[in-house]
């Protein structure tokens, strides 16, 4: 089941309806009961993944603190670190083994005839559980916030379940914290009309950007990328830039859909982007930009590995680490793993960069604070940012070679003014209704950036207002999203993930 | 102050449910003006006179697009008064056909249907282009009888093709960018379903087989063409059975036609198969060589099926009622329709086929007599009545003839009436109203493309 099925929107009033009318102390069961059979409509027995990751960590967990409530100093620790990692690598090896079993095999095949062996190492037919990268970091997360004593270790299995497994966060994020998320299922929760609305206009945004924008802009992308031979040159600049705006609305789309759900339940989640193409860096990105992964990366691996408390050089080859893990974590290719390094080149150069570009600045008495020198360096960023997700994209790294050579081979920069562009799987209304609602995307992230939320400035208005808003959202969705016959229901795309 | 606090909670309620109630109101009548904004016309454009009717049709006419362009509701008015509609549907199973009678009897109730039994030897419930089902249903309002065609339509099918048949915007909904002027301003088929298609092919080649040959095989089709006999039957509702006509290639159609008559023996209902008949002429008749009628044919069916209906059921004569005025005034723009066509067609061989119509006097001057060796112009001489013989010297001809009502050609070796380098002149005369509305001169020589030329008065 996708958020942007009809099986959801049947799915997600049942659920919501039963939830408030019963019991508080039931509430939570029925949320399991409902995550549980979310996932299952996907796989059911890929369910059984998440339920092993859950006893794993929940026992560990259990382990962690019933041994760091020994007294003997001696006793503790060991068991204590035992526990954890036992619970770190048993659920890391469930991914490890969907995910990369067969990429290390590759790459293993790869190594092996370069070196001259010539041994092909066995490929695997695995369907790669969804979600599974979210959720085991989420349970992850939840089992070093135990050893580290940010949190105490939960009795109710049911509930503990749930955390790992609330629906709305499941397959996409955002990653929740347990310190976050975990009281937050079981308390008190009272139908609240303006948390709801608020979640539902959420949910409108969210369907707006997956369904008008990041479906739509796939079809030209999609078309781009499956044909580089043919769409060379400025086509693949043109793909590449829009694909940047695909994947941020695909994303987005979904962590809103999850936050508004979320919130209609009563329960709030982390906010999981904060307009990331409004940065003026590449470390300003990654504050915007997947937050729930990147604030992961950094409390649990980076600042583990030391931060920048051992340091310059540490610090930069611990943020090398960090992102190449994250590229990764995103993909089981060497171009996810390049994708990763590239954006941990730009941090590390630009951290080498800063006295520099301070010494200029100076020099040049250029005002860093004024509106033209911030879109300077938000375009700049973007600039960068997209030749990263060319990486990303492509997926394998002999399409990058391909779109590279071809970027910079091919010289065809009229089809910017004829009508090249709209024969692409997109006609000219297509297209330009598309640009427009990239625009508009913008808008509302410039106004978000500025402290100025639309939503709640809907939600203020009388109810005919806020009426006539919401059903010509939902108007303007239905007709403009890509979806019905002939257009199969886009997965997300970090679903994959 | 307890009061109070329970007045002002008790209010935030209401307002709240009726914000609710209000952005539901709100949303459902945006998206009901939407659906019809953006849902392909064909289907109301074919149909919306079916339900603009106050009284009861004394016929529905029921089966594929044999029977929409092969059936003129407009013709059985003006020469019956017999008010009845054409809802024949493209590719159409007869499953189909059963619910969209099942439907249209929701609005009307009629003396006879008349079911085009094409498709007796098919399986299939649904049209295999599916937009032919949303051509079938789109035009029928949600109801009971709508929910139920669609749940026995779609019941082996994905479960999507259901809902978007129920709710078509789930198809249409991405016609923002296609809408035109008509689909603000809709042009209505005012011919009461029926569709005309315009030319004359070269038919196919055929044999007629045994009478005794049936169709063995228990099929779909069959089945429906039962349950709309019971359904007719248990409605108090005449029906009569039909093939119409068309190059009958396939075997198999011949022995379903057979088998057809045989159910309708088992029924105690009549039957007409056209394939035995020479109510049509395949050499000028056919639009296309193997499927569908042009207009010539079309009108000689409608007029065989209107005598049939005549000299078989009690049908009332309404047009000297009161309540059809529509029916007339629609008559009348159909015979502007007709005349227009005329006027308008430059291929030869289309408009002596369109000028084969009782409304219309046709007086032939000819000049000269070689196109008469050209079978395909023979035959639609022929065809308007004439019996045409070129003698041995091939400078004149026996040309002579009546069909039905309209005056006898003459012959003429006069030049001086027209171009001498033309072959031959026809002048068109409206029967109702006299006037002369149409000339032409026909140009034919071997080995050239034949042209005329309108001389209008």
């Amino acid at each position: 089941m996708v958020f942007n099925s009809l099986g959801y929107l049947v799915f997600l009033p049942i659920v919501v309806a039963i939830y408030y009318l019963l019991p508080i102390r039931m509430r939570y069961i029925w949320l399991l009961v409902s995550s549980y059979y979310f996932y299952m409509c996907w796989s059911v027995k890929y369910a059984f993944l998440i339920l092993f990751s859950t006893l794993v960590t929940y026992i560990s967990a259990l382990i962690i603190e019933k041994v760091q409530n020994f007294t003997s100093c001696y006793q503790r620790f060991p068991f204590a670190k035992i526990s954890l990692v036992c619970g770190i690598l048993l659920n890391l090896g469930v991914l490890i083994v969907y995910k990369y079993l067969n990429f290390m095999s590759e790459t293993a095949t790869k190594l092996s005839h370069i070196l001259g062996a010539n041994y092909d190492f066995p490929i695997y037919s695995l369907i790669l559980p969804i979600g599974i990268s979210f959720y085991t970091f989420q349970a992850l997360g939840y089992l070093i916030d135990v050893y580290r004593g940010d949190i105490r270790a939960e009795r109710n299995f049911f509930k503990y379940a749930l955390f790992v497994s609330f629906f709305p966060q499941l397959v996409a994020g955002p990653i929740e914290r347990s310190k976050n998320l975990m009281d937050q299922l079981t308390c008190s929760n009272q139908f609240d009309f303006c948390d709801a609305s608020d979640g539902f206009l959420l949910m409108l945004w969210g369907y707006f950007m997956k369904v008008v924008i990041a479906d739509r802009i796939a079809i030209f992308v999609d078309s781009v990328y499956g044909d580089i031979a043919t769409y060379g040159g400025w086509f693949i600049i043109c793909a590449t830039v829009l694909f940047a705006f695909q994947i941020y609305c695909d994303f987005n789309g979904y962590s809103c859909i999850a936050i508004g759900t979320a919130k209609i339940l009563g329960i709030r989640l982390m906010d999981n982007f904060n307009s990331p193409y409004l940065s003026c860096s590449i470390s300003e990105f990654w504050d915007r930009w997947h937050i729930s992964l990147s604030s992961w990366f950094r409390d649990y691996l980076y600042i583990p590995l030391g931060g920048n408390r051992k340091g310059r050089l540490r610090e930069y080859v611990n943020k090398l680490i960090v992102f190449f893990v994250s590229g990764l974590w995103h993909g089981a290719t060497w171009a996810f793993v390049m994708w990763g390094g590239i954006h941990g080149f730009f941090l590390v150069l630009g951290d080498i960069l800063r006295p520099i570009k301070k010494r200029i600045t100076c020099l040049l008495h250029l005002n860093t604070d004024s509106e033209g020198n911030r879109i300077i360096r938000t375009v700049f960023t973007f600039i960068l940012t997209d030749f990263a997700w060319l990486f990303f994209r492509s997926q394998n790294t002999s399409t990058v070679k391909s779109c590279i050579q071809s970027i910079v081979s091919t010289h065809n920069i009229h089809i910017l003014f004829d009508d090249s562009l709209f024969n692409i799987g997109l006609d000219r209304k297509n297209f330009t209704l598309m640009i427009c609602s990239v625009f508009f995307l913008l808008i509302v992230d410039i106004c978000k950036n500025k402290g100025i939320c639309l939503r709640r400035y809907v939600l203020k208005q009388d109810y005919l207002v806020k009426g006539l808003v919401i059903s010509i959202s939902i108007a303007f969705i239905l007709i403009f999203g890509i979806w019905g016959p002939g257009f199969e229901e886009k997965n997300f795309i970090y679903f994959q993930f | 102050m307890k009061k109070k606090i329970s007045f002002i909670s008790s209010s935030k309620y209401v307002i709240r449910t009726i914000s609710i109630v209000v952005t539901i109101i709100f949303t459902v009548s945006i998206l009901s003006f939407l659906t019809r904004l953006l849902e392909r016309k064909e289907s109301v454009i074919k149909n919306h006179d079916f339900f603009e009717e106050d009284q009861d049709l004394d016929i529905l006419f029921l089966g594929t697009s044999h029977v929409i362009n092969g059936i003129y509701p407009l013709e059985l008015w003006n020469e019956y008064g017999y008010t009845s509609y054409n809802l024949g549907n493209h590719s159409t199973p007869i499953a189909t056909s059963y619910w969209i009678l099942l439907n249209a009897l929701d609005y009307t109730n009629p003396k006879l249907v008349v079911l085009d039994c094409l498709g007796w030897q098919d399986n299939n419930k649904l049209p295999e282009e599916f937009a032919y089902a949303h051509k079938a249903f789109d035009c029928f309002p949600l109801s009971m009888n709508k929910v139920r065609a669609i749940k026995d339509l779609t019941e082996d099918q994905d479960i999507s093709l259901s809902g978007e048949l129920l709710w078509d915007f789930t198809s249409y909904h991405n016609r923002w960018n296609q809408l035109t002027a008509d689909d603000f301003n809709i042009p209505y088929n005012y011919q009461r379903g029926a569709e005309w298609r315009v030319d004359v092919a070269v038919p196919v080649e055929y044999e007629i087989i045994p009478r005794n040959q049936l169709y063995e095989e228990e099929t779909t089709g069959k089945l429906y063409v039962e349950k709309i006999i019971e359904e007719c039957q248990k409605r108090d509702i005449d029906v009569l059975l039909t093939w119409l006509p068309y190059p009958p290639f396939r075997p198999s159609a011949q022995e379903a036609a057979h088998s057809m008559e045989q159910l309708a023996k088992e029924y105690g209902i009549n039957s007409i198969d056209f394939f035995d008949m020479n109510v049509v002429n395949y050499d000028t008749d056919m639009y296309d060589e193997s499927s569908h009628l042009n207009p010539s044919g079309a009108l000689k069916v409608t007029n065989y099926i209107g005598e049939y209906i005549k000299k078989n059921y009690e049908i009332a004569d309404h047009r000297t009622e009161d309540g059809y005025e529509s029916w007339s005034a629609d008559t009348n723009r159909y015979f502007e329709f007709k005349r227009d066509n005329i006027i308008y067609e430059t291929d030869p061989v289309i408009y002596l086929m369109l000028i084969n119509d009782d409304d219309f006097d046709v007086t032939i001057t000819w000049n000269d007599y070689d196109c008469l060796d050209n079978p395909r112009y023979s035959s639609l001489f022929n065809n308007l009545g004439l019996n045409t013989k070129k003698t041995r010297n091939s400078k004149s001809a026996y040309i002579s003839g009546k069909y039905l009502d309209r005056s006898a050609t003459y012959l003429s070796n006069a030049a001086e009436e027209f171009d001498a380098n033309y072959d031959l002149s026809v002048l068109v005369t409206d029967v109702k109203t006299g006037e002369q509305f149409d000339n032409i001169w026909f140009y034919y020589a071997d080995g050239e493309t034949p042209t005329i030329t309108h001389i209008y008065k």
